[in-house]
């Protein structure tokens, strides 16, 4: 299984832990946003050719870029994607809106404490990861 | 010079007025829309909306396909990165969660 399937299932198995506790909730929020950043970089990194050096190249991917990367493809200003699929389009928005907010919800996660991460936030942000 | 300062932090009226017209297209699971216009975690200018939901619209297996939905619809209606020059975030909460919390952010 792949890595980033393995960091969704931990996810999955942080959020459904009984009674669930801060420490299960934002764990399995940040095994999520972890889940789609080394899916989306898996992904991308498959298209090149030297197979052998796809996971160096990995190491050249930084959360802020994707980040900025993100919300551009969700601004239909800057993209309106004119004459694309339609269904295509609204995906590609949709794993951009996805990712962006995983990405915030890590932040809040790890680092936020000044309020409580309530379970029902922390499922529907596990969930957004598959 | 001029700074460029989003036109969210600067319409802070008339953006309400926009949010809640488009919280009105919510359904009836969507017990209340909250937001919080602040720079996210990368400094950028962004807005956080805050969704109040019905203890019965709240089931894993469907969570994700409402909670898209939502966002889908109040991204649709409010255009924050278009319009506003903000980034758009959404969190959620169930009612019985914010009655045990009585979050005043949050009502």
């Amino acid at each position: 299984m792949a890595y980033h399937d393995d960091l969704l299932r931990q996810a999955l198995e942080l959020v459904h832990t009984v009674p669930p506790t801060q420490v299960t909730l934002r764990r399995g929020v940040s095994a999520a946003y972890y889940a789609a950043f080394h899916f989306l970089i898996s992904e991308a990194t498959s298209n090149w050719g030297n197979a052998s050096l796809r996971t160096a190249l990995g190491r050249a991917y930084d959360h802020g870029v994707m980040k900025t990367a993100s919300n551009r493809i969700v601004d239909t200003n800057k993209f309106p994607f004119t004459g694309k699929d339609v269904t295509v389009v609204k995906n590609l928005r949709s794993v951009a809106q996805a990712f962006s907010q995983l990405q915030e919800d890590r932040h809040f996660a790890d680092y936020d404490l000044t309020e409580d991460l309530e379970l029902a936030d922390a499922v529907a942000q596990v969930r957004s990861a598959e | 010079m001029y700074a460029d300062v989003p036109a969210g932090y600067l319409h802070l009226g008339h953006l309400g007025t926009i949010v809640k017209e488009a919280s009105a297209l919510l359904g009836p699971e969507v017990l209340h829309v909250a937001y919080t216009i602040r720079p996210d975690s990368t400094d950028e200018p962004s807005i956080f909306f805050r969704i109040l939901l019905a203890d019965s619209a709240f089931r894993e297996e469907t969570i994700v396909h409402l909670t898209r939905g939502i966002a889908e619809t109040l991204l649709a209606a409010v255009r924050p990165l278009e319009d506003w020059g903000l980034r758009a975030y959404f969190n959620y909460r169930t009612k019985s969660e914010q009655d045990r919390r009585k979050d005043p952010d949050w009502e």
